[in-house]
């Protein structure tokens, strides 16, 4: 009899754990007829890039816009760090960066052809330079790329996004349908859901244990460890996903087309 | 007698320039204007941004070029760009494949194009 208790205990334990690590919808916001490309969490709101209407707006809880940025050229994956908003401007082959209400350009030392998505930590700024199939990095000392157009292992093929983490920087290489992982100097590390049939992996978001990525074509955000195993597929209310932010447990999820951002916690 | 058929020449000259003339001045009312074509491509895969923007941009290389509209639902571009500036086919062509596309259906208008698919379809 006690072996039973032990063992249903075990169980329920188990089974609790696995619940805990499985991402589920909880809520949409509407956007009120934008077309969101990316988002980034601020303390006070949700910033969104609005490419349809070439601007970028903080929004609250429920989509009201809160503050507003206009003048932008077809602004795509923004990126936000240490109060930072920095944002890629796809027809003007710049960055710009928002930083306390005022909007500067920020020169990246190399002029990519269509900077599709960005990020940045302490020490370096990374851009996904969409036309000429490469990632340019600008750390305190110099600024240098990596990757050139191809579908090998280390190549890329029209990246749109780049998430640093740690030494690595991961890579959205959306037309080779994949992830790949590589550090922070260039060097290719993994490739990630080559086998999944994704289709334009266009957002990524990632911390120590996971890696997100929006499959847009196919409606939906999967979930990888960093071996690069599938743990979780979500598909609830995701239509046309372009960008995935993790922050505090919660998933946010661009839907382009629809106009809506999906929220799910673990 | 000479000089009555040079009057009669001249006055089916004057005659022939007027119609000529005002022919077109109607067209050109009629049609907007005679300094701007409009245009309008199908392409295939237009609903991803990054490449409906790569597109535009690529568009926006062509002199002149302006008012584009992009429908990313239907899959179609529209814009208008003077005549002496008009791109060909090939042209027009070549700009979408820069961009990574296959251009399925090119138009030219001397009126603007409709931004709804279904009108088009008419």
């Amino acid at each position: 009899m006690k072996i039973e208790i032990i063992m249903l205990l075990g169980l329920l334990l188990f089974a609790g754990c696995s619940t805990n690590e499985e991402y589920r919808f909880v809520r949409e916001i509407s956007l009120n007829g934008m077309k969101p490309i990316s988002i980034a969490i601020a303390e006070d709101g949700i910033w969104v890039s609005d490419s349809e209407n070439n601007r970028v707006v903080k929004i609250d809880d429920n989509g009201k816009i809160i503050n507003e940025f206009d003048g932008f050229r077809r602004p795509m994956q923004i990126g936000l760090a240490n109060g930072k908003l920095y944002v890629p401007e796809y027809l003007t082959d710049s960055i710009k960066v928002i930083i306390d209400g005022k909007v500067i350009p920020f020169n990246l030392g190399i002029k990519p052809n269509s900077p599709a998505g960005i990020d940045a930590d302490a020490s370096i700024i990374a851009v996904a330079d969409f036309y000429n199939h490469r990632i340019i990095v600008k750390d305190k000392k110099e600024t240098y790329t990596f990757g050139n157009k191809g579908h090998k292992k280390g190549e890329l093929f029209y990246p749109t996004d780049v998430k640093i983490i740690g030494d690595k920087i991961v890579v959205a290489d959306a037309y080779n349908n994949r992830v790949q992982v590589f550090s922070k100097k260039g060097k290719a590390i993994s490739v990630i859901g080559e086998k999944d049939t994704l289709k334009v992996a266009s957002g990524i978001d990632a911390d120590e244990n996971k890696i997100f990525v929006t499959d847009s074509n196919n409606n939906r955000v999967l979930v990888y460890d960093w071996e690069g195993n599938r743990l979780q597929t979500l598909t609830q209310n995701i239509s046309y996903p372009v960008d995935v932010v993790l922050n505090n447990n919660k998933l946010f999820i661009s839907n382009f087309h629809k106009g809506t951002i999906s929220i799910y916690e673990k | 007698m000479k000089n009555l058929n040079k009057t009669k020449v001249f006055l089916l000259a004057v005659l022939l320039t007027s119609i000529i003339f005002s022919n077109y001045n109607y067209t050109k009312e009629k049609t907007g204007g005679d300094s701007k074509v409009y245009i309008k491509l199908v392409v295939d895969g237009l609903a991803c941004p990054f490449c409906a923007y790569g597109l535009e941009k690529k568009i926006n290389t062509i002199e002149g070029a302006e008012n584009l509209f992009i429908n990313l639902k239907d899959g179609f571009v529209t814009f208008e760009v003077p005549r002496e500036n008009l791109p060909g086919e090939e042209k027009l062509k070549e700009i979408v494949e820069d961009a990574g596309f296959v251009a399925r259906e090119i138009s030219f208008s001397e009126n603007p194009f409709s931004k709804e698919k279904k009108e088009d379809q008419q």
